[in-house]
């Protein structure tokens, strides 16, 4: 929920119940009001008969005019106590109930008891009520309609750098070089909000920095002393008087420099990939990357015996050159590396998708690990150093690619949304 | 044949100097930016080696210095940055080849090599060893004056042999030759290149020039 809507909420609620139980207050005491003003009407026409019942020691006719009735009834025996009272009445003419407001009090006449009953319609007053209820009803909307347009409006306008500032984190890339820009602002809240932010920002990004550096120079440093190694090993197989049992450690020591170069290269091109060093893309045709591709790996392939099936449409994406040729180059990689001898690959371009399924040794992979860094299956030998899928998976990032991976009839999937 | 070598690593050039030295090339060191422009300044090379961060200067400002002067040397990058930038910079100023650290020494001669017959022979790439003639622009290979029918890969596998003629060659370099960086940790296959490619010598010259060095490697030899 919203804090604006939140804080609506809560305010037009109270402001509701205030207004309402205002208008109910209200209407009791204008009510009242209006009643004792129609009660004082009355008293003023029971003096009137009091005045003729003296003076003529006679009643006078009972007599009805505009809304005022008046009328006499005999008492047997005790006299009637004044009161006052709302009577309600069915009225046929019209065919509807209305109150009456009656006065009834004794009077001797020739000492006789009569009430006397003058009524007088509210008529009047309802009307008056009504009147007042509507116009404060009215006024209750437009308040409420009013509260919500300052609220919505002036709120909005309030927030409007907090939005602005979360609107620039929710965009905050790392590996993008622009500084956030955040808007300035009077209130102090959102004053202490963005420089809490420019700080945290900044030194992220310096740490950032940092981090990818150190991994770029950490792996040029590397590439000289392996370097040197390498030269060494070349150097002292030259040795005419080496023993066998010497040579078999020396390939040791070759393999081992072999994966250590290849990983250091797959680190370096992360942290590249990383930090945007691949610029610029071009159409490619993906189905001829891909034949080019399968043309490189046939020696593999013969020597495992591998089965490829290929189902290519004329496709093109756009995309950085290298980078389309580590993608393809890793997947296929991959799908070679782990297959088993005589096994399959099949590839298949259509619409925007490449699919590369494979039989393999592997059972399936965990979907949530598998493009995570160093992740290899508890089952695989070796070679291979875990950062293939990272860097397939980097690249689809970079380039606006998805990429996903399903196990199915005992192949593993991986397709390549473009 | 001479050759400088600009590398600040005195290991790494001391292996190259061993290495080279076998092939009867005359090498020459220089292990800062100075050194290497005054080096550069006074002789003539058949090819320099140019590692690009020197201490004293960039080694890219070497190879402009040579451009400028319209010295016809060979010029081999050796980088510890394998960044495309770096090469693609590299080249354009007119270095022949770019080769990223690290690298096998074999690697390293055979560009040497290519790099000189570019150089020398312009027109007559014909390279000879023991019978065998490689015309390395018609990429066509005989032995004896007989015809030798060779794959691609067979062809690139023989010249390699050849350039790092009567030295151990470990199947890790070959490997990185003929397939790059791609095919770490699988070996297995270059086998059946090797055999085929021996299989071919033998049936065309009658002569076994391959030595298997206890299965790490191969030699190629006239004896």
């Amino acid at each position: 929920m919203k804090l604006l809507a939140r804080y609506n909420r809560v305010n037009i609620i109270a402001t509701i119940i205030v207004l309402l139980l205002s208008g109910l207050c209200y209407y009791f005491i204008i009510r009242n009001v209006l009643l004792n003003q129609l009660d004082e009407d009355l008293k003023v026409e029971e003096q009137e008969i009091l005045d003729y019942v003296r003076k003529n020691d006679s009643l006078p006719n009972p007599s009805n005019y505009k809304d005022q009735e008046v009328s006499f009834s005999l008492n047997a025996d005790k006299p009637v106590r004044r009161t006052f009272k709302s009577v309600v009445f069915f009225k046929k003419e019209e065919n509807e109930y209305t109150w009456n407001r009656q006065i009834l009090f004794p009077i001797k006449v020739n000492n006789k008891n009569f009430t006397v009953t003058i009524s007088k319609s509210e008529e009047e007053t309802e009307d008056l009520i009504q009147v007042i209820l509507l116009i404060t009803l009215a006024i209750v909307l437009l308040l409420l309609f009013v509260l919500f347009l300052i609220n919505r409006l002036l709120l909005s306008k309030l927030w409007k750098p907090f939005n602005s500032t979360l609107r620039e984190l929710t965009q905050f890339n790392l590996s993008n070089k622009n500084q956030v820009t955040l808007e300035q602002s009077r209130i102090n809240e959102f004053r202490e909000l963005n420089q809490a932010v420019r700080i945290m920002t900044d030194r992220v990004k310096q740490d950032y920095d940092t981090l990818k550096n150190f991994t770029e120079n950490a792996s040029h440093e590397m590439q000289t002393p392996l370097a040197i190694i390498n030269s060494k090993l070349d150097v002292l197989i030259q040795d005419e008087t080496i023993s066998e049992f010497q040579v078999q450690q020396l390939q040791g020591i070759y393999n081992a420099l072999d994966r250590l170069s290849a990983l250091n290269q797959s680190l370096l091109l992360l942290t590249k990939i990383e930090n945007n060093q691949f610029v610029g893309s071009d159409n490619i045709a993906l189905d001829t990357l891909v034949k080019e591709k399968l043309t490189q790996f046939e020696e593999l392939l013969e020597s495992k015996k591998i089965n490829v099936t290929t189902q290519l449409e004329k496709t093109t994406i756009y995309c950085n050159n290298q980078l389309a040729d580590i993608l393809i180059n890793n997947l296929l990689n991959n799908a070679i590396r782990y297959n088993k001898p005589n096994g399959l690959i099949s590839i298949s371009i259509s619409g925007n998708t490449l699919q590369i399924a494979n039989s393999s040794f592997l059972p399936a992979l965990d979907n949530q690990k598998l493009f995570q860094r160093f992740y290899r299956h508890g089952d695989t030998k070796q070679d291979g150093n875990g950062l293939g899928l990272s860097i397939v998976k980097q690249i689809c990032d970079r380039m606006g690619f998805l990429i996903d991976y399903k196990f199915m009839d005992d192949k593993h999937f991986f397709t390549l949304h473009f | 044949l001479k050759i400088l070598i600009i590398e600040d690593e005195k290991a790494l050039s001391e292996s190259i100097v061993t290495y080279l030295k076998q092939e009867d090339y005359i090498c020459e060191t220089a292990f800062d930016f100075k050194t290497a422009l005054q080096k550069t300044e006074l002789h003539e090379y058949d090819c320099i080696l140019l590692d690009i961060s020197l201490p004293g200067g960039n080694g890219l400002d070497i190879l402009k210095e040579l451009k400028a002067n319209d010295q016809m040397d060979g010029v081999l990058i050796i980088s510890a940055k394998n960044s495309l930038d770096d090469k693609v910079a590299g080249l354009k100023l007119g270095a022949d080849d770019y080769l990223p650290k690290p690298f096998h020494l074999s690697e390293l001669s055979a560009r040497i090599a290519a790099i000189i017959r570019r150089k020398h022979f312009a027109g007559s790439n014909i390279v000879k060893f023991n019978g065998i003639v490689i015309d390395t622009l018609a990429r066509q290979v005989s032995v004896n004056d007989k015809p030798l029918e060779l794959t691609k890969k067979e062809y690139e596998l023989l010249l390699y042999f050849v350039s790092n003629k009567r030295r151990v060659i470990s199947k890790n370099a070959i490997a990185g030759h003929l397939w790059g960086d791609d095919m770490e940790g699988n070996l297995d296959f270059i086998y059946t290149h090797i055999k085929n490619l021996r299989k071919k010598l033998i049936e065309t010259a009658g002569t076994d020039y391959i030595i298997s060095v206890y299965g790490m490697g191969y030699k190629f030899t006239d004896q």
